[in-house]
């Protein structure tokens, strides 16, 4: 009888672990810019959704900046009547863009055919703000503002800022791990901006803590919390400082000499190629 | 609208800034600095660009001026816009 119910509890187990969905880490980035070439390279809509209903099996969806996978996914098969899983999964959607505005509004429609009206919509909103942290939102709130005080012209305020600034991107990591969107939204009080691939440019400018907050952005990158593309232009704002050619092709294209090893590079850290980004890009403006 | 707002103000930037910036040691006009230190630049309201501005001391002594320009082209959706440079280096990517 042990043995029945141990042998049961543990198919119950394995039933559970197989159906637990993964956060979204840099093997979900590089699978979402393989279906995002398929879509907008190959102009294959149909694998692009087959491919994503695979993808979002397994990992909880994310929809990040300039690609909106999860928009794309539910976009495309509402388009061709795929079911993407309905009312349920137009609530992940609202959680994904509530940190940007108004950008619920184009989806309205939408969401009343699920079911979900505007008063519904704006509450789940209102809901996920107030699951962000807010000592996060008040420090980089402080942190931003300090980032640009005294930029260009006091070199000793600079430093003294950067210092301060560094001190609280380790802190912050320590104690809660990357500020992402997820946990801070994008604007903090008084509606400062968080200028997140400018803030972290300017850590390079901490000798004593850049190495440090370099190599743990690389371990947030992996995890799926730092965005590549924030990463990468940091990591190339450092090789324009110090004459070294460009890992990423962030630092301009006066120095892009080796696009093959550029790509590799690119991938290793979840970016789509250049190739592909310039298409990215292309599609965004028309937009 | 926000587009419009969005180019007309790296216009400005480019050939306005370019000029002077271009090179320069560090000694900025008072007008530079004061646009500069703006902290408005990283705060909202009813811009639809915003802007964080970075500077660097090159080792030939001259400076080298990023602006990050985020915009709103599709309204509420503030997104990474593009890395401005103007100094050593005069050309930008954007980022995809």
């Amino acid at each position: 009888m042990n043995r029945v119910t141990a042998l049961i509890s543990l198919i119950v187990c394995v039933f559970i672990l197989s159906a637990c969905k993964k956060k979204p880490d840099i093997a979900y980035i590089k699978k979402v810019n393989e279906i995002d070439s398929i879509y907008r390279m190959a102009d294959n809509p149909e694998l692009a959704i087959t491919e994503y209903q695979k993808l979002y099996k397994e990992y909880y969806p994310k929809n990040q900046e300039n690609r909106d996978e999860y928009e794309t996914y539910i976009t495309l098969a509402e388009g061709k009547n795929i079911d993407f899983g309905g009312k349920k999964s137009l609530y992940k959607l609202i959680d994904l863009i509530a940190p940007y505005g108004n950008r619920y509004k184009k989806y309205l429609p939408l969401f009343k055919k699920y079911g979900i009206d505007s008063t519904e919509v704006k509450k789940e909103m209102a809901d996920w703000k107030k699951g962000l942290n807010k000592t996060l939102i008040d420090s980089f709130t402080v942190a931003m503002m300090r980032d640009q005080e005294g930029r260009y012209d006091d070199t000793i305020l600079m430093a003294k800022n950067v210092k301060k600034n560094a001190a609280l991107l380790m802190w912050t990591f320590e104690k809660y791990g990357f500020p992402s969107i997820e946990k801070m939204g994008t604007t903090g009080n008084n509606d400062v901006f968080f200028a997140m691939p400018t803030f972290l440019t300017h850590m390079i400018e901490s000798k004593e803590h850049y190495p440090y907050i370099k190599k743990k952005l690389l371990e947030y990158v992996k995890s799926g919390d730092c965005l590549p593309r924030d990463y990468a232009i940091m990591v190339d704002r450092e090789n324009i400082n110090n004459n070294k050619p460009s890992e990423y092709g962030y630092t301009l294209m006066i120095d892009i000499q080796d696009s093959a090893q550029i790509n590799r590079n690119r991938k290793s850290i979840g970016l789509p190629s250049l190739k592909h980004s310039a298409k990215i890009v292309r599609d965004y403006k028309d937009k | 609208m926000s587009g419009i707002v969005w180019q007309t103000e790296l216009h400005n930037f480019k050939f306005n800034d370019m000029k002077k910036l271009t090179g320069m040691k560090s000694n900025f006009s008072s007008f530079e600095n004061k646009k500069m230190k703006n902290l408005q630049s990283i705060k909202g309201g009813s811009a639809s660009s915003r802007s964080a501005p970075s500077g660097y001391r090159n080792s030939d002594g001259t400076t080298t001026v990023d602006a990050d320009v985020y915009s709103d082209n599709t309204p509420g959706v503030w997104t990474y816009k593009t890395r401005f440079v103007v100094g050593q280096a005069t050309s930008s990517l954007e980022p995809g």
